[in-house]
């Protein structure tokens, strides 16, 4: 691990305009998260397009710290309105809502916000040491190890993805089609352009994204918005919590922010899972269980520590690995993509300034919070109640904006409303587009490494049967794929009725 | 069954078809990942239509079954979504892709502002007011952003004048 990287990373975010982008990317991420209906990851997407002009310090820096602001905000709609902002913080919902009913919506928020900014700094911290250690592992690979790898993240992605695990995988494999559109590098031939110059250099990455998550997104608010004016619970008692109720929490906050860190390592798997998993720990290790789902204050520091704990977890295999283990993580490796650094092993040495940079961004990110949260959660109050017609067309108008910023072309603007309407038409059939971003962002990556392991192993399949890594990740990506056949349910099924019949 | 899913599954068929039919004509080294793509884009893409197919036959087994056994009763309809809302987000996309085509030769501001009063009038949820303000403000903010600080070269007045 080089240290001096570290530091070069520590000195890049402590300058005053980054700050100051941290600040204002958690403010932002704050306001995005607490309306309901928006998500970190459009808010990610709609924001790439703004890092273009900036150094990468910069934008990753604020791309970074609205994720983190994002993973708080939900929890203020979900305690004032009863709906998460995001699907993270759902499990908040539960204990949150009941407490602000009973005039305690600002303690439910202030612990919210104490026990998120103590997940999040404890995956910063996680990030920190475990991915350069997780690093200097990968380096040892050589492009046989590297395609198994893309392999192994498509598939546990695609089988861990929402809706059923064929869906999942099919987003993926679409995804990796997709990234085979355009110039083919090794032999300069023209794939699937149908003659359209603006296809050769390929989908442009930020372009997919912005259709696949903020699009769909827009047009799901406009087909629930019935001018219903939304009510918001007051926020009458004090924001900061007691010394004494957060010596209470440490237990619960510091268990749920482990939770949130391994949950977020494993690709596929989000806040969601997360919040879900340490709500349901808080329960068990409850004295009385029966206060949980009426206003267990435990009920709103668990869900909100593991969800802002996923933040790091997840970044850890997006910077070790080139996996990303989110669809927010996916953006925030394309922004290292747009500033011209591809994943893969190298990020952490021969990129290395700003990949440490990002990581120092998170940790920072996560005091930005603690001081943003507690200026302006108040105020977010007023946010969650603009009509979800009116965020719908501002979302469209940026979308179309930011899709033009890239290229300053238009056929990049149509070709995100092509994606926009196609993630809609996922979001019916039930499939998530998030392996399908991780399958664009992979699939240079696994057909780069699969051309290299070809020259190596004289144009046979066996290489991949040489490296002993390369088969045990292949052989968990086969079982992946497996356990989503109806043949293993049906070897379930027979294990289950054998020891029946015995 | 969900229709939606249905069609996926054979717009992927469709899609890994014409991918290989493409790559055919590839040199071997640049075909050789569409292929394999293609191929499991076309295996997903029938389990999922097989999944949907299956779902159909039980769907009208139990519907079967359940009228036996309630003649009377009419609670097997399929979950529908308001027509209207579904005409509104149609209306909403329409105008996006009219709005893209547009912003050259009509200018961000009066594009912007013709395509945010259509789509919040198409929706009919948001006050007249809230409209104009709100308008005004995202407008102001994406013109400060994206025109002034990052140089968009897109013209702000109309350019057939």
């Amino acid at each position: 691990m080089d240290t001096s990287l570290i530091v070069v990373g520590l000195v890049n975010v402590i300058t005053l305009t980054n700050i100051s982008l941290i600040l204002g990317g958690t403010l932002l991420g704050l306001f995005v998260g607490a309306m309901p209906g928006l998500s970190a990851t459009m808010a990610l997407a709609l924001l790439l397009p703004l890092t273009y002009n900036m150094d990468p310090a910069s934008g990753l820096s604020m791309l970074a710290a609205l994720y983190v602001g994002a993973s708080y905000g939900g929890s203020i709609s979900a305690i004032l309105l009863r709906t998460p902002g995001t699907p993270s913080a759902a499990a908040t919902v539960l204990d949150g809502y009941p407490l602000s009913r009973q005039g305690q919506a600002g303690r439910a928020l202030g612990v919210s916000l104490f026990a998120s900014f103590a997940g999040g700094l404890m995956s910063g911290l996680a990030l920190l040491t475990v991915a350069p250690l997780l690093g200097v592992v990968v380096l040892e690979f050589g492009p046989v190890e590297m395609f198994a790898i893309a392999v192994l993240g498509i598939t546990i992605i695609g089988s861990l993805a929402q809706g059923s695990m064929i869906s999942g995988l099919l987003s993926g494999a679409l995804g990796l089609l997709v990234s085979a559109v355009g110039m083919d590098f090794l032999t300069g031939t023209p794939r699937m352009t149908f003659g359209q110059i603006n296809l050769f250099s390929g989908v442009e990455f930020v372009v997919a994204l912005i259709g696949l998550f903020s699009i769909p997104q827009a047009l799901r608010l406009i087909e629930k918005s019935n001018g219903a004016a939304k009510i918001a619970s007051k926020i009458a008692d004090r924001l900061i919590p007691s010394f004494r109720e957060l010596k209470q929490l440490m237990p619960n906050i510091l268990r749920s922010g482990c939770i949130g860190i391994i949950v977020g390592v494993i690709p596929g798997t989000g806040g969601d899972t997360a919040s879900w998993f340490a709500y349901n720990e808080a329960k068990r290790f409850a004295k009385d269980k029966s206060r949980f789902g009426k206003g267990d204050i435990a009920g709103v520091a668990a869900p909100e520590s593991a969800n802002n704990a996923v933040v790091g977890g997840a970044l850890i295999p997006t910077i070790a690995l080139g996996i990303p283990g989110s669809s927010s993580t996916a953006i925030l490796l394309g922004a290292l993509m747009v500033q011209g650094i591809l994943p893969g092993p190298n990020l952490l040495t021969d990129y290395g300034d700003v990949t440490y940079t990002l990581i120092w961004a998170v940790i920072f990110a996560n005091v930005g919070l603690l001081l943003v949260g507690l200026m302006f959660t108040k105020a977010c109050v007023s946010v969650t109640k603009v009509p979800d017609a009116f965020v719908a067309c501002t979302i469209i108008t940026l979308c179309i904006i930011g899709s033009f910023a890239i290229n300053n072309s238009i056929f990049d603007v149509g070709l995100m409303l092509g994606f926009g309407l196609f993630g809609y038409w996922l979001s019916k059939a039930g499939v998530s587009p998030a392996p399908m971003v991780i399958g664009l962002i992979l699939g240079p990556v696994m057909e780069n490494s699969f051309h290299q392991s070809m020259l190596i192993g004289n144009h046979s399949f066996a290489v991949f049967l040489d490296s002993p890594i390369a088969i045990v990740l292949l052989f968990i990506a086969t079982l992946s794929v497996f356990q989503a056949t109806p043949l293993f349910g049906w070897i379930k099924t027979l294990r289950r009725q054998r020891p029946a019949k015995n | 069954m969900n229709t939606s899913r249905l069609v996926l599954g054979i717009f992927g068929v469709g899609i890994s078809v014409v991918f290989s039919i493409d790559a055919a004509g590839y040199p071997d080294q640049a075909a050789q990942m569409p292929l394999i793509y293609s191929m499991a884009v076309a295996l997903l893409s029938l389990g999922i239509v097989a999944q949907e197919l299956v779902s159909l036959r039980r769907h009208r087994t139990v519907a079967v079954e359940s009228r036996d056994a309630h003649l009377n009763d009419d609670t097997n309809g399929d979950k529908s979504e308001a027509p209207g809302r579904l005409l509104a987000v149609f209306i909403t996309f329409v105008l996006a892709i009219i709005y893209a085509a547009i912003i050259n030769y009509a200018g961000y501001l009066l594009s912007t502002v013709a395509f945010m009063l259509a789509a919040l009038w198409v929706t009919r949820t948001v006050s007249v007011a809230f409209s104009l303000i709100g308008i005004a403000a995202v407008v102001a903010v994406i013109c400060i952003v994206f025109i002034a600080f990052l140089g968009l070269p897109i013209p702000l007045l109309p350019t057939f004048f």
